[in-house]
């Protein structure tokens, strides 16, 4: 019997202790999924834009671009949410070649070739796919495919 | 029963139940960053390619290629952050799920 007992005590310190972890992955949030899910949408509508002069959408281009700083720094705001903060920390980088750098490229341009846009259109939305791929995860084990 | 085989009862109970969930949970994580990781690769060899075309046409400048490949460079960035995000979740699912099963394999045993 103390043979048992005493395996069953370190079983259950052992379970306290693990269920006192701090999780290793903040939880699924709905609200960040869909900003996620609806700023790639509004992101690549107005990239299919840039063949035209950036004069013309300047203000849908700041507004998106706020948006994205309100979903960065509500990640941000999750603990345990380490991962996605780096996610939009990359897809808002100004040198990182994704939509922080598009916006302010298509400014300084006036317009973008459909070439180049069609092809920023393609990595941008394999960008926001990945933060839309780790949220859902969170939810449900996923499978990313099209990555 | 002995509180010795009750102990077995309870030991079996929850490795042969840690065996699938395991399986079900963290099982390919390996092969699945194995198999995003060679995907990039081979999107990323018909992106260089295209793009090349794109340089030599005149469709697009030289420092939009660079560009391109800034942004390349970006979602290598992001699908191992992404890697990392999904084998975290999965790692999380595992341990809520090994702490369930340890108490109802106890509650069982027990009878309880």
């Amino acid at each position: 019997m103390p043979v048992f007992a005493d395996r069953f005590r370190i079983l259950l310190l052992s379970l306290v202790l693990l269920g006192a972890c701090a999780p290793l992955i903040s939880p699924y949030s709905e609200e960040a999924y869909r900003n996620a899910t609806a700023l790639k949408a509004r992101s690549l509508a107005l990239i299919a834009q840039s063949d035209e002069p950036y004069s013309a959408h300047s203000d849908q281009a700041d507004q998106l671009m706020v948006d994205v700083d309100a979903a960065y720094e509500y990640v941000k705001g999750r603990t345990g949410n380490e991962v996605s903060v780096q996610q939009w920390a990359v897809i808002r980088d100004p040198a990182g070649g994704l939509l922080g750098e598009f916006i302010p490229r298509w400014q300084q341009a006036g317009k973008i070739s459909a070439a180049l846009s069609a092809e920023s259109a393609i990595l941008i939305a394999r960008g926001f796919d990945t933060i839309i791929c780790v949220e859902a995860s969170k939810r449900a084990a996923t499978n990313c495919k099209g990555q | 029963m002995s509180l010795s085989g009750l102990w077995d009862e309870f030991a079996a109970s929850v490795k042969s139940g840690v065996a699938g969930l395991a399986k079900n949970t963290v099982g390919d994580v390996l092969q699945q960053a194995n198999t995003d990781a060679e995907a990039f690769l081979a999107t990323s060899k018909q992106a260089l390619r295209r793009w090349g075309d794109l340089l030599a046409e005149g469709k697009i400048t030289s420092e939009d290629f660079e560009f391109l490949v800034r942004g390349q460079s970006s979602l290598a960035k992001l699908l191992a952050l992404q890697s990392l995000g999904v084998t975290q979740a999965r790692l999380e699912r595992f341990r809520t799920g090994l702490i369930s099963l340890v108490v109802s394999s106890a509650f069982k045993t027990l009878g309880l």
